[in-house]
């Protein structure tokens, strides 16, 4: 699984990282976080809104940080 | 009661004798640093708590709507409370110019939102009293409005990489939270991350400035960056433009520099380059523009705050 980021790379936004990795931690999970900066792809997602999450090529939350427990319930849907 | 806080922790804790040059440079250090600290802590959260009252959609639908000037003063003004980080220069560009605001207007924002940040706000206003904030917010405004405004004109929309105008419709899939626990904790997270990517910085600047307040003489860089020195301006701009990701140390840093006789608008100019003309937002920018496109924003921003800081020069 992949998991993406866009709008999230400046070094704020590190709760955002460390909430996911703990996520993943707790469902025993693992995946690729990535930070694209990739213009096609950001525009492939239709993404404008940041810093936004993207699981398995879905956008998923955008403009928000989300906490453990909705990173979680993302993940197990998707799961 | 902060300065006798800190006259007292330096004096009876730290066994300081009064009176002396390291016990000023201790009182200063910690005087600003407690106070850059709290500034920082409540500034940014009561920020983030009223930026997500205004969502991105949001900003762009009204944008979308209004004409050049006004769009232009619009796009400015939300400029300053909107995030900004260069990694989310290219979204914000792209969702700009799919909800069909004019290629000036954007700019516009694009030139206020990096410059007139929160971080940079609370430190001038903590070092150098409100008044110098509110001088930096109106003359970053005014520069973010006309630099939009001569871009627009230039008609320079073939400037722009093809495929940006190609794709016009946006499908963002929204997971919008608006409840108050939302909000806080959005917040409070923010204003975390915000001050673990700064507080190094400040510390080490507010650090060289306590110790240059202390021991260098008053009025030392007067004859070399006084205000009768006419390439200070100029020279503090382009001193600015590779310091972006340092900008919350080197307000501290400056402050001091006044004391020993940099003039207040060469100052301003400095800060203005090291916020507003940020060589990684160039580089990313050249995803979605040409060059040529690059170096006219970068120019007209940059005569913009030359001319600032030998404005503020002649009547401060």
């Amino acid at each position: 699984m992949t998991i993406k980021l866009i709008g999230a790379c400046c070094g704020i936004y590190q709760s955002l990282i460390k909430n996911i990795s703990e996520a993943l931690r707790q469902l025993d999970m693992e995946a690729k976080i990535e930070k694209t900066t990739n213009v096609e792809e950001i525009m492939k997602y239709g993404v404008i809104n940041f810093p936004a999450v993207i699981i398995n090529d879905k956008v998923v939350f955008s403009e928000y940080i989300p906490t453990v427990k909705e990173i979680k319930d993302a993940l197990s849907k998707k799961g | 009661m902060l300065e006798s806080f800190a006259k007292w922790l330096t004096f009876n804790i730290f066994s300081i004798k009064p009176e002396t040059l390291l016990s000023e440079t201790v009182i200063f250090f910690i005087y600003d640093t407690i106070k850059i600290f709290l500034l920082l802590f409540v500034i940014i959260f009561v920020v983030s708590i009223i930026r997500s009252f205004i969502p991105q959609e949001k900003v762009r639908e009204i944008l979308s709507k209004k004409k050049q000037f006004y769009g232009n003063i619009l796009a400015a003004m939300f400029g300053i409370i909107t995030p900004f980080c260069t990694c989310s220069a290219i979204p914000l560009f792209l969702g700009f110019i799919e909800a069909g605001i004019p290629l000036g207007v954007t700019f516009s924002f694009l030139v206020a939102s990096p410059m007139i940040n929160e971080v940079a706000l609370i430190l001038l206003f903590g070092m150098f009293g409100w008044k110098i904030a509110l001088i930096y917010v109106v003359s970053g405004l005014i520069i973010a409005i006309i630099s939009g405004i001569i871009i627009g004109k230039l008609k320079v929309e073939k400037l722009v990489e093809d495929f940006v105008y190609k794709n016009k419709e946006s499908h963002s899939a929204l997971v919008q939270k608006t409840s108050w626990q939302a909000k806080i904790n959005y917040a409070k997270f923010y204003t975390l991350d915000i001050i673990k990517k700064v507080w190094i910085f400040i510390l080490i600047g507010i650090g060289i400035g306590a110790w240059i307040h202390g021991y260098v003489p008053t009025d030392f860089l007067a004859q070399y960056a006084g205000s009768g020195r006419w390439y200070a301006v100029p020279l503090a701009t382009l001193i600015g433009i590779p310091l972006y990701s340092n900008a919350a140390g080197i307000v501290p840093l400056i402050s001091v520099l006044t004391e020993k006789g940099v003039s207040m608008g060469t100052v301003l100019a400095f800060m203005m380059a090291v916020t507003g003309l940020s060589l990684p937002e160039f580089m990313i920018l050249k995803k979605v523009m040409k060059t040529k496109l690059i170096l006219i924003f970068a120019a007209t921003v940059g005569v913009g705050i030359i001319l600032t800081g030998y404005l503020f020069n002649l009547i401060i």
